[in-house]
């Protein structure tokens, strides 16, 4: 034997042992579960609503929302000139919980900083979400750089002053086809073991839903697929333990559309079930869905139409074995209007002194904010007959 | 690190741009001082500011990293091509035109949400993988594959170092543009027999 055959021989297994001694040890995610114990003491109903998104830009879109450690809201949408041009910002402020009134609208972050701290040419972004975790608020989103949305991948920054700067935006690398198709839409979820669960999707060939598995120095250090082929995007998760969870999916089927996709976990996060379509129409677009005062206890806000997202109406399920109720319709087109996709993509927060606040797409042009408590919808579920 | 450094993540798509000029253009017909000057001057269009950034994040954003494994390959290829510098045997390259699209088929349409199954999700902690890639490696040893066998020992330690911005070893060990390069050296045999004069 060579001299040089047993240095590469050498080379291989003392590179294969290092590989293998710092091969990661990933335990089993395990929720941290929210807290649903009611709150809300105050006996008068609440139902406001108001154009948030101002007119810095002529269209927005994708509203989301996260409850501050100190109670406020923060919000984010994207906006620009239109959905696709290279003007697109994410823009966020926040909504007082003491005062009832929002801040200044800020840029929370444009595609000339994404590219400098990616080091990538960046063409636009899109599809914020965000999850406070401990003392920083994370924002995911995502960019393009050549071609449209499924051309997207992640990024995420995070914000050590409750949003108001943001520090360096790294990449999430979550496919290995040039890291491309990969978005975001709903809520992020924590584990026990500090890390961040984060539903994201795929749109490039295949339309499919997973979990990415995000630790706490933002790196993905797994991955668990809900759906697969070309049926269902934009997974909406909620735990309801602290090893399984239930997720909600826009219907992208072409072989069974029109319905909202279902699927739940068996006990690990790799394994869910086969997509079950529910009884809730689904036009092919996003769904917010989030929990009342048990795991089980739905509320969901949707386009209530298995074509057409011309309404905005929101659906609550008292047990998991229940039908689901509609209880409230936010906005319905008038019949004499001709508008394309006028109400979209939902985003429900349920805040820790139990009000909601749903933010959505009004046709296009501004993000609309619909705050309400339990006296409410209280009121609400009276009306439509649910309670008595 | 080559992600934490801009002059090595510029230098590794230079790489990669260099490659395929070697590729498809007719460079290795050149004289060597033109073949020379093209190279510099590719580094200098991708290393340079174009506009605001350097035309690097270009390709970047267009085409991700390069795998480490490709980079191994590039440079080699480019050295072979333009300089007859033989890195690796032929066996070597014949061997790469079938390993590299198998592999390829059993990660791209999985990753790509073929089935419930997804092969990509492996290459974040799978013990598995590591040892069916210590076997082949220790196999590609055994004949003599050199090359092969330090570029695939290479992108396992940098895995375990974490030195692009993926934690996943299937990202260290190929990607699309690498696995389009050797096809297209297999589908155009006349490019690699340029270096053989």
């Amino acid at each position: 034997m060579t001299i040089i055959r047993l240095g590469v021989l050498l080379m291989v297994v003392s590179g294969f042992a290092r590989a293998l001694i710092t091969l990661p040890d990933v335990q089993p995610a395990t929720f941290v579960l929210p807290d649903l114990s009611s709150k809300d003491g105050n006996s008068e109903p609440i139902l406001e609503s108001a154009f948030i998104s101002g007119d810095l830009t002529r269209e927005v879109h994708s509203a989301t929302a996260v409850e501050l450690n100190n109670g406020d809201i923060r919000v984010f949408w994207y906006g620009g000139k239109r959905e696709g041009s290279k003007d697109t910002a994410i823009y966020s402020r926040v909504f007082s919980n003491t005062t009832g009134s929002w801040s200044d609208i800020h840029g929370a972050m444009d595609r000339q900083k994404v590219t400098l701290d990616t080091r990538r040419y960046i063409r636009k972004l899109g599809n914020p979400v965000a999850v406070v975790k401990g003392d920083e608020l994370w924002l995911f989103f995502v960019s393009v750089s050549v071609g449209g949305w499924a051309g997207s991948s992640i990024n995420l920054s995070v914000s050590r002053d409750n949003g108001s700067t943001w520090g360096p935006v790294r990449r999430l690398i979550s496919s290995p086809f040039m890291n491309i198709s990969t978005l975001v839409r709903n809520a992020p979820l924590l584990t026990e073991q500090g890390d961040v669960i984060l539903p994201a999707y795929h749109e490039f060939i295949g339309k499919f839903s997973e979990l990415l598995r995000i630790d706490s120095n933002g790196a993905v250090t797994g991955k668990y697929r809900i759906s697969h082929g070309r049926e269902a995007i934009q997974p909406a998760v909620l735990p309801v333990d602290s090893v399984n969870a239930i997720a909600f999916m826009r219907n992208t089927s072409a072989q069974q559309p029109g319905k909202l996709w279902f699927s739940h976990s068996q006990n690990n996060l790799a394994d869910w079930t086969a997509l079950d379509p529910l009884t809730l129409p689904n036009p092919d677009s996003a769904a917010s869905v989030v929990q009342l005062d048990a795991a089980d206890e739905l509320l969901l806000v949707f386009n209530n139409h298995p074509t057409e997202r011309d309404d905005i109406t929101m659906a609550w399920r008292p047990t998991g074995d229940a039908d689901w109720q509609l209880i409230h319709q936010f906005e319905n087109l008038d019949g004499s209007e001709k508008i394309h996709n006028p109400f979209s993509y939902p985003f429900l927060l349920k805040a820790g002194n139990g009000n909601f606040h749903l933010f959505y797409t009004w046709k296009r042009k501004h993000i609309k904010h619909v705050w309400f408590n339990r006296a409410a919808l209280l009121n609400m579920r009276i009306a439509a007959g649910t309670d008595s | 690190m080559i992600s934490s450094s801009p002059m090595l993540t510029g230098l590794s798509a230079a790489l990669l741009c260099i490659a395929w000029a070697t590729l498809l253009l007719p460079v290795a017909r050149l004289p060597l001082a033109v073949r020379v000057l093209v190279m510099i001057s590719i580094t200098l269009l991708v290393m340079l500011p174009a506009g605001n950034d350097p035309g690097w994040y270009t390709v970047r954003g267009i085409f991700g990293d390069s795998s480490i494994t490709a980079l191994f390959f590039y440079i080699a290829f480019i050295l072979q091509q333009n300089f007859s510098w033989q890195l690796y045997r032929n066996n070597e390259l014949v061997l790469l035109r079938w390993l590299l699209p198998v592999t390829a088929l059993l990660l791209y349409p999985f990753a790509l949400g073929l089935t419930r199954f997804d092969s990509y999700s492996l290459g974040y902690s799978n013990p598995w993988l590591l040892a069916i890639l210590f076997i082949m490696t220790l196999l590609l040893w055994w004949r003599k594959y050199y090359f092969l066998t330090i570029t695939l020992t290479a992108a396992v330690v940098a895995w375990s170092l974490q030195m692009l911005e993926s934690h996943n070893l299937w990202d260290y060990l190929l990607d699309p543009v690498f696995v389009v390069m050797v096809a297209l050296t297999w589908l155009k045999p006349a490019l690699s027999r340029n270096h053989t004069r």
